[in-house]
């Protein structure tokens, strides 16, 4: 016996005395016209396309001036310490994710359909996606001024840019406050951290250690993902805890 | 999606876990006039998960303090025509077998093969994963194949 | 449609804020009374889902607290709220129409719809910051009702109103309390006196009585009085 005949079977064990009130129940919609108007709820794309309008306008400015700063300080030098600049990028999302607290809007936008969680979800990712797209632009730019191939460029600028957004949701998650100092002190931290080594340890640049810069990447990649979803799933509790 | 063949299939859905024909149309179009005043998604596995959890809320809620129990052997009592003697036999151990079934496994096979309803909206239903959706109506499906087949020889 | 807490209790560190609290709220305006600090705001946010319970749980007609269907029939007025410094009125109901979900055609009909009914036709258009107390809080009575909530939760929504908008505030609210579930939490006694069907009364994140409005006779505040000062 196969897997149809057996659906099959229990289909027709399933019948059931026909319904009595279909028709008058379906006549009774149509004629007080409920049948057509079912108001809808957006879908997830429209909403992401409406939270971009409220994503703070100087986020968009301060990447837009960085990236010019990066692809200007490439031209002009091709050392290895304007890779470091990228780290500053992360500023922009980890302030912007502690705006809904800093404005008091995170009590209302909890209660509400799409919750603070998508909230701040949308937020992140738009700003992510947007700034990710800038550098790609920036990288295809500098490239010829560099003696290294695009996917080296691309592992140079990306490494401090994630290092900075991971060291600083893991930061916002345990010491969430309001203004977003730490997060930004922690950016400057890691810009400083990697524009000093070109000059300590300038043999990281190298093409054979290509691979460590790889390997780093996906880590850095894997370990936001997870930090981000364990924020998104802790941000109830001590926020509102007196 | 077209409300009136979705009828027939939450009165099925309900009738199965109420067993009174009329309890369960009531709450049928119950489910519907939920569903109709309230504010859905667009996408229509998303529109069906609703349905299905206002049904099942209201199931509950009906049974608040009573068990619920799944009965699917009464339904032999529905006249059915034209039966050869072979099938009839096949479905009363396919009835034996349902009933070792756990209550949640015979609402799966219910909703996916009686009702159509797709895996991700049981698996959202259920909050497991798809994959834990399919493994499972295998498993089931295997089962009863081997019972049947240990039963006819 | 009813509105089930069933035995919940919330602990902050060394305080029991709520305390083994279970009643039902159906269709109507149910007062939560108590003075600051007996646990009206952590009540209120345990049945919006923003705080989760130690022990206990909250549902409405089988949907928990916490999911989206839940919160697509809730609307919840806290206490204390704010706004985007770069908002008017109108952009803010927007806004809140944004992640409530409404459609644009939605959001525009509600929205004007609204801004009617709570009187802000002037100022809609002008920035949240020159709005008064009394403007805002009225604002935020208006994004509570955006989704046509069936559970609308109301924390001291009295709080910076003038008379006259008191007055209106309790005429907007016993309209809706004939379709809706209302709780409203106050402690101010009087706010409640013609328009609520049910009582409840607060102590201790205790819950010290609950009746219709009735119950509590002509003199409301000395109800009050009288059953705060009972010993349990």
């Amino acid at each position: 016996m196969d897997n149809g005949s057996i659906i099959e079977h229990l289909k027709e064990i399933c019948r059931t005395p026909e319904p009595e009130e279909k028709k008058a129940f379906f006549q009774g919609l149509e004629e007080r016209g409920l049948t057509s108007r079912r108001p809808e709820v957006i879908n997830y794309g429209d909403f992401l396309l409406r939270q971009f309008f409220y994503v703070g306008k100087w986020i968009w400015l301060l990447a837009a001036i960085l990236l010019l700063c990066i692809a200007g300080i490439c031209y002009g030098n091709t050392g290895n310490y304007p890779f470091a600049l990228t780290s500053l990028l992360a500023v922009g999302i980890l302030v912007e994710t502690g705006r809904s607290f800093r404005w008091k809007m995170a009590e209302l936008e909890y209660t509400a359909r799409f919750s603070l969680r998508s909230v701040m979800l949308a937020r992140m990712f738009l700003v992510g996606v947007v700034e990710t797209a800038g550098l790609m632009v920036v990288i295809l730019v500098v490239r010829p001024w560099f003696s290294y191939s695009l996917i080296r460029v691309f592992l140079y600028m990306m490494v401090p840019y994630l290092s900075a957004s991971l060291s600083g949701s893991v930061y916002e998650r345990k010491n969430r406050s309001d203004n977003g100092w730490g997060s930004i002190i922690i950016c400057f931290l890691s810009s400083g951290f990697f524009a000093a080594v070109p000059y300590c340890l300038s043999t990281l640049y190298e093409e054979r250690f290509t691979v460590i810069w790889t390997v780093v990447f996906i880590l850095l990649i894997l370990s936001l993902v997870v930090s981000v979803h364990r924020w998104i799933c802790e941000l109830e509790e001590p926020v509102w805890n007196l | 999606m077209n409300l009136e063949e979705q009828y027939d299939r939450i009165y099925k859905y309900l009738y199965f876990r109420l067993h009174d024909q009329h309890t369960a149309e009531d709450l049928t179009q119950e489910t519907f006039l939920r569903f109709i005043g309230s504010r859905t998604y667009q996408e229509e596995n998303r529109q069906l998960q609703y349905l299905y959890t206002i049904a099942r809320n209201l199931c509950s809620q009906y049974y608040r303090d009573k068990m619920i129990v799944f009965i699917i052997d009464e339904a032999l009592d529905i006249p059915q025509l034209e039966e050869s003697e072979q099938s009839l036999l096949e479905r009363i151990i396919l009835i034996d077998a349902l009933q070792k079934f756990s209550q949640e496994e015979r609402e799966m096979l219910l909703l996916r093969y009686v009702n159509d309803v797709p895996v991700p909206v049981i698996s959202r239903l259920y909050h497991i994963s798809r994959f834990a959706v399919y493994r499972r109506l295998k498993r089931i499906l295997k089962k009863i194949k081997d019972e049947m087949e240990g039963d006819n020889g | 449609m009813e509105l089930i807490a069933d035995r919940i209790t919330k602990q902050y560190k060394n305080k029991i804020a709520v305390d083994r609290m279970s009643f039902t709220l159906t269709k109507g305006v149910t007062g939560l009374l108590g003075a600051n600090g007996a646990g009206k705001t952590t009540l209120m946010r345990l049945l919006c889902g923003i705080l989760n319970p130690d022990s206990g749980t909250v549902s409405c007609d089988g949907m928990g607290v916490g999911t989206e269907e839940y919160r697509d029939i809730l609307g919840y007025l806290p206490q204390d709220f704010g706004y985007y410094p770069e908002f008017s009125g109108k952009d803010f109901l927007f806004y809140m129409s944004a992640v409530k979900g409404l459609t644009k055609k939605d959001a525009d009909r509600k929205t004007k719809e609204l801004i009617e009914l709570v009187g802000l036709g002037d100022s809609a258009g002008k920035k949240v910051r020159t709005y008064s107390g009394g403007m805002r809080q009225r604002l935020g009575i208006a994004q509570a009702l955006l989704n046509d909530p069936q559970i609308l939760i109301m924390d001291e929504p009295t709080a910076g109103l003038d008379p006259q908008e008191r007055i209106r505030f309790r005429k907007l609210i016993s309209g809706l309390g004939r379709e809706k579930i209302v709780l409203l939490s106050t402690h101010i006694v009087s706010d409640l006196e013609h328009i609520a069907d049910r009582l409840m009364i607060m102590k201790d994140g205790q819950l010290l009585w609950q009746g219709s409005r009735s119950a509590g006779g002509e003199d409301l505040e000395a109800f009050y009085i009288s059953k705060i000062g009972e010993k349990r």
